[in-house]
């Protein structure tokens, strides 16, 4: 049988069997191919292929008039047509070619259910994760798809799962894989109605874990890296709770005064604890429960609203841990128990303030719930992480000119992360910069075992609960069951901290923790930085990640972008800063932050202090703690000459603890060249580990380097209001300043700082 | 720490050296010093300086300056730390070193003064970098000290691990064991037993002297105690088995950021507070309040009336404006910090012919057992605890005795015959020898 239409009989093409075969059994989509086939060949420039979409003829163009829209043409495949345009396909591009291109599409249509459900956006995601079974159980690969659909789903998905935002999508696509989706929607518990997405949280942790996996090099440091077991509850799991439960009515409260919020907060969570939750979502939560097998878990928020505001507002939510011990019935009700008080944060007077601030208070706040596996082991009558902490991209707290803002931080403590994560009032974390592990902040035996954790927080699994418990006794009762416990320790003696080596008694030897080992002799560190290295680049922005370890394998806990943490961001230095308002710059080892409304100025002259016998700067010291107690709490700078905290015979620095200066918003050193050479400046690291918890800023000023503003007369010569408020201290006038920068000038200081591109100004401005 | 001597009439330029020496012109004044001596002591007689090139762990070499200054060996081999600072300035070691020798002679143990330092921050350096700038110090420097020349020692922002260091360096280049090159080593490791307890103990021995002379027996008698640190703790340990009552104690603390007081009238237990107290001495208030002690504000130590005040804290504790709040009963002032009596108040306890036991005399427990660590390190055999201890006893005693005698025949206040008594040992020393 020869073809229609062709002249001569020759060999078959090698795509008849498949038209032959569609012609009989599937006309539709025969027609589907030939109209693909068609495009694919205008596409391609050939003239012929256009001829095929052509109006039927017998419509002359004379008859096309300008201001009639023109007539839809019959675009009709059907079996003949479909043949031409084949025919006229295998004459442009082979036989062989064509075949290809039709079996491509024919696998393609075959998945085209797939596109169909993640388009429907009003598919709840049960059919989704249906439609993913049966595409994965199918026959074809996600390799096989063209690159546009493959993008296509896996954006489509993405959008659909977790979030819209594009920065996330586009990383989302080049990492994520379809079987991907489908391991995420085995962990959903899925409300009845279940449309909503997975939150932030849930977001970038699944994200940065596939990054992570997929990221090959580093040496194989980051091949065992992961993430804890996690279960999912999409964002509508709330609003089903509410309407199930009446409680429709709470939503507004956000629009209650600050006062009221606060009060009626307590009996908001009340009214969620005694919510029932949907048989639905019960059974999901009974599945969670024995997929446990007991260990302890977390539940923690996942708001939608965390990607348009960034994580200085996801810590506003409640995360809680449970032991999750007991019969199974006490086990449901703690969790339960526990999603319910998640879900009631949202109304706390916390984050409705933070939103009203910003102006978000509109914006309808949806959130998903992230259960986690506690990542820990047992260590006596707790469960607990041997260590956690936080990593940074950026290392915004420098101490010393060495260490460069890409070196970035990491914050360590024992136990439960969550002493790492915030920042603490009475206690302090190890902190270490990856990039630079050999320059530790503290050098000497007291600040080692001053700035050593004091405290841990664990899971207690007699009472269920979460607690904090002190280090001290800790080890010396349950040290040497904690694993890595020699990598975490040093041995403290009066003249000297060393690391364990040969015998170990904890219940007897006094321990601090330091984590030397863990620094020195293990791949911890070179895996922060592999890890802070694919996310970073992965993300395209520098990330901050939480991370713990059970002894044997580190385990990511949470990705953000770091720009977003609470005073990372860097200032914009505006360019036309009239120049009688500029008081001082810098562009030397400048972090990020700002600080605005600041009252008065406390100066040191750097001149009339080197003149000074040590106990005149001793009493320069002392008044200097009187006015911090005096002046407004974070609305004055402290600015002198040298290394702040100077104590003895060294006399470069005004002698100080960190109890005199604890009220200031900026910590400034001056350094004046003297016989040729800038003298060094102490970054801080008297107190360093103090003015990282409070937030204290420490900016160094050079004022003899070029380009730089130092309006030294306006700190000499400015009305010096020391006399008015410590009257007993006048004869101290000629040395220490304090300008009440208001008074003089009407005006508030503002110091803005960019860590990027290494500038800082102090300047004066009206208003905040 | 430089020692105020009359100060009012004290030199104001800043210069530490310069201060050093205007008290060391007073003390040659009294003894009637000839000026070849007075020239020879004013001014340090060898002075190093030097490069210590190291290969930092990012491949660049950096350039350190290190330095040792070595005031006086007449009576015996220097005796003096090492320090780390970035700004260390020459004057400031220079007097410092001078201080030593006149530590050394009051104590009379057979050192001499020095003291030396890498211009660098610990802050800015890693360990590494830290052991290459220890070897390089005694690299530069290892034909002038030794055993026998010059003996360092910890100081600031250096410990037990940078003494090991160097002396693993020194033994090195000259192929042998000389642990007493140098001192501040680990127990174990050429360290001497009862360092820990030496300093507080030392400031107990002259307290029991010096009550000896005001005619008290020490059993019976109260005592006030500012500061809960090493020294303090040791010294109401001793002071307490010899009899003593300590009621009050004051102690830093470092999350109110400010010290409190804590007394307890019938005594005060060193043990028990050891145990609610952290590692730098800050007593917990919350539990010493359930212990049953009463919490005060810090600078309430002060005002106790009791017989004697022990400052074991910081410098310029006891000044003109609160000098007055000394109660009557207080007969004796016991300096266990160094500095903690600034001049103005100086002068008002003399006036009140209260007893001070002047801090380099008072403190000097330490460096006396610096000296038995290089003793034993010298003959390579350790005596035990309590060996050290009595010794140390003996030793205290009689510098103790030798001070008073002094201050009480010539007129003196026990703290200008301190500094006489030092600066006369050695100008002998040195005419002696035929220097001068």
């Amino acid at each position: 049988m020869t073809a229609a239409g062709s002249e001569e009989p020759g060999p078959l093409p090698e795509w008849w069997g498949i038209f032959d075969e569609l012609s009989r059994t599937d006309p539709a989509l025969l027609g589907r191919l030939g109209r693909k086939m068609i495009n694919h060949l205008v596409w391609r420039g050939v003239e012929d292929a256009g001829r095929l979409l052509r109006p039927a003829p017998g419509l002359e163009e004379a008859e096309l008039d300008d201001n009639r829209p023109l007539p839809r043409a019959a675009v009709a495949i059907d079996s003949p047509a479909a043949e031409r345009a084949l025919r006229l396909a295998g004459s442009h591009l082979g036989g062989a070619e064509v075949l290809a291109l039709l079996q491509g599409w024919i696998k393609e249509d075959k998945t085209a259910f797939l596109k169909h459900a993640v388009e429907r956006l009003d598919a709840p995601l049960i059919e989704l994760a249906g439609a993913l079974r049966r595409f994965l159980q199918g026959d074809v690969e996600e390799s096989e798809l063209s690159p546009p659909t493959r993008a296509g789903l896996r954006a489509g998905l993405t959008r659909r799962f977790f979030t819209d935002q594009p920065e996330f999508v586009n990383a989302a696509r080049e990492y994520l894989r379809i079987e991907d989706f489908q391991a995420v929607s085995r962990c959903i518990v899925y409300p009845a109605r279940n449309h909503g997405r997975l939150g932030g949280k849930s977001a970038g942790l699944f994200l940065a874990s596939k990054i992570v996996a997929r990221s090959p090099g580093f040496d194989g440091l980051l091949k065992d890296v992961r993430i804890p077991k996690s279960w999912y509850i999409p964002s509508d799991g709330l609003s089903e709770l509410m309407q199930h439960n009446e409680l429709g009515d709470v939503l507004n409260r956000k629009y209650d005064d600050l006062e009221r919020v606060r009060i009626e907060y307590p009996n908001i969570v009340q009214l969620f604890k005694s919510a029932f939750f949907t048989p639905e979502m019960l059974r999901g939560l009974a599945a969670v429960i024995d997929d446990l097998k007991g260990r302890p878990v977390i539940v923690r928020s996942s708001s939608l609203l965390e990607d348009r505001l960034g994580s200085a507002f996801s810590g506003k939510y409640k995360s809680l841990f449970l032991g999750n011990t007991g019969s199974r019935v006490e086990r449901m009700r703690a969790l339960t128990d526990a999603i319910a008080e998640v879900y009631a944060s949202i109304f706390g007077p916390d984050p409705i303030e933070y939103r009203a601030r910003r102006g978000f208070l509109d914006l309808h706040e949806d959130m998903g719930i992230l259960i986690q596996e506690v990542v820990g082991q047992r260590v006596g009558p707790y469960f607990l992480p041997a260590f956690a902490g936080v990593a940074f991209s950026h290392n915004e707290f420098r101490w010393s000119p060495r260490i460069r803002r890409e070196d970035g931080l990491v914050r360590l403590v024992l136990g439960l992360g969550t002493r790492a994560v915030d920042r603490l009032a009475d206690d302090y974390p190890v902190l270490v910069a990856p990039g630079q592990p050999g320059l530790r902040v503290n050098q000497t035996l007291d600040e080692t075992v001053r700035y050593a954790p004091k405290k841990m927080d664990v899971i207690n699994l007699d009472s269920g609960g979460f607690e904090t418990i002190e280090v001290a006794p800790f080890l010396a009762a349950w040290g040497e069951g904690l694993p890595l416990v020699r990598q975490m320790i040093s041995l403290v003696r009066h003249d000297r901290v060393r690391r364990p080596v040969g015998l170990l008694d904890l219940a007897n030897e006094p321990a601090v923790v330091s984590f030397e080992g863990l620094i020195a002799d293990t791949p911890f560190l070179a895996q922060i930085r592999a890890l802070l290295q694919v996310l970073r680049e992965a993300l395209g922005t520098p990330v901050d990640i939480e991370f713990a370890s059970d002894g044997e394998r580190l385990y990511l806990l949470q990705c953000r972008p770091q720009g977003a943490s609470e005073g990372a961001t860097p200032v914009a230095i505006p360019r036309d800063l009239p120049p009688e308002r500029v008081l001082f710059t810098a562009h030397r080892y400048i972090s990020n932050g700002q600080v605005g409304d600041l009252s008065h100025i406390v100066y040191v002259d750097p001149d009339a202090y080197a003149r000074l016998d040590p106990d005149e700067m001793r009493e320069v010291g002392r008044a200097v703690g009187r006015l911090n107690r005096l002046l407004p709490k974070r609305r004055f700078i402290l600015m002198g000459p040298g290394r702040w905290g100077s104590r003895g015979d060294i006399r470069l620095g005004v002698p100080v603890t960190y109890a005199d200066i604890s009220n200031t918003a900026v910590l400034v050193e001056i350094a004046r060249r003297k016989d040729g050479y800038a003298p060094d400046l102490s970054f801080g690291t008297h107190f360093f580990q103090d003015l990282v918890e409070s937030a204290i800023r420490y900016l160094p000023l050079y004022p003899d380097d070029p380009d730089v503003v130092f309006k030294e007369p306006y700190f000499r010569d400015s009305p010096n209001v020391l006399a008015e408020l410590l009257p007993e201290l006048a004869s101290l006038e000629g040395v220490l300043r304090v300008i009440d920068v208001r008074r003089t000038s009407g005006l508030s200081l503002r110091v803005l700082m960019n860590g990027e591109t290494d500038e800082a100004v102090g300047v004066l401005a009206s208003g905040p | 720490m430089a020692v105020n001597m009359g100060s009012k009439t004290a030199v104001k330029t800043g210069n530490p050296f310069e201060m050093a020496q205007s008290q060391f012109d007073k003390a040659a004044v009294i003894l009637d010093l000839d000026p070849a001596t007075r020239e020879l002591l004013r001014w340090p007689l060898r002075e190093y300086s030097f490069a210590i090139p190291v290969r930092q762990d990012d491949g660049k070499t950096r350039i350190f300056r290190g330095f040792r200054v070595q005031h006086n060996d007449a009576r015996g081999p220097c005796k003096g730390g090492i320090r780390f600072h970035p700004h260390e300035t020459i004057d400031t070691v220079r007097a410092l070193a001078m201080w030593m020798t006149w530590k050394c002679a009051v104590v009379d143990i057979p050192l001499g003064g020095g003291k030396g330092g890498v211009i660098c921050d610990p802050h800015d350096l890693s360990q590494r970098e830290q052991e290459l700038i220890c070897r390089g110090w005694v690299r530069q420097l290892a034909r002038n000290v030794g055993p026998v020349q010059d003996v360092p020692a910890p100081d600031v922002m250096t410990s037990a691990q940078h003494m090991v260091w160097m002396l693993d360096e020194y033994e090195a280049i000259h192929g042998g064991h000389y642990p007493g090159f140098i001192t501040g080593k680990p127990v174990g490791l050429g360290g001497s037993q009862g360092r820990t307890e030496a300093t507080g103990y030392g400031v107990v021995f002259t307290i029991r002297e010096a009550l000896k002379i005001l005619g008290l027996e020490l059993k019976g008698t109260r005592a006030s105690v500012q500061g809960f640190g090493n020294v303090a703790q040791y010294a109401i340990q001793l002071y307490r088995q010899l009899g003593g009552t300590v009621t009050c104690v004051s102690s830093w603390d470092q999350a109110d950021q400010c010290s409190f007081a804590f007394r307890k009238d019938d005594g005060v237990d060193p043990d028990e507070l050891k145990g609610i107290a952290d590692q730098f001495g800050g007593i917990d208030k919350e539990k010493a309040r359930a212990l049953g002690y009463e919490v005060l504000p810090g600078d309430a130590w002060l005002d106790q009336p009791v017989e004697i005040l022990i400052p074991a804290a910081l410098e310029g504790q006891v000044r003109g404006d609160n000098v007055t709040r000394i109660q009557p009963t207080v007969r004796l002032v016991a300096e266990g910090a160094n500095g903690p009596v600034t001049p103005d108040a100086d002068a008002v306890l003399q006036e009140r012919g209260i007893f001070q036991i002047p801090d380099f005399l008072a403190n000097a427990g330490g460096v006396t057992c610096s000296y038995f660590e290089q003793v034993q390190s010298n003959q390579n055999f350790f005596w035990e605890r309590d060996e050290v201890l009595e010794r140390l006893d003996k030793s205290m005693t009689a510098a103790f005795h030798g001070v008073a005698t002094l201050a009480q025949r010539r007129g003196l206040s026990m703290r200008e015959a301190a500094y006489v008594i030092a600066v006369s040992r050695v100008a002998q020393a040195c005419h002696e020898r035929g220097w001068v």
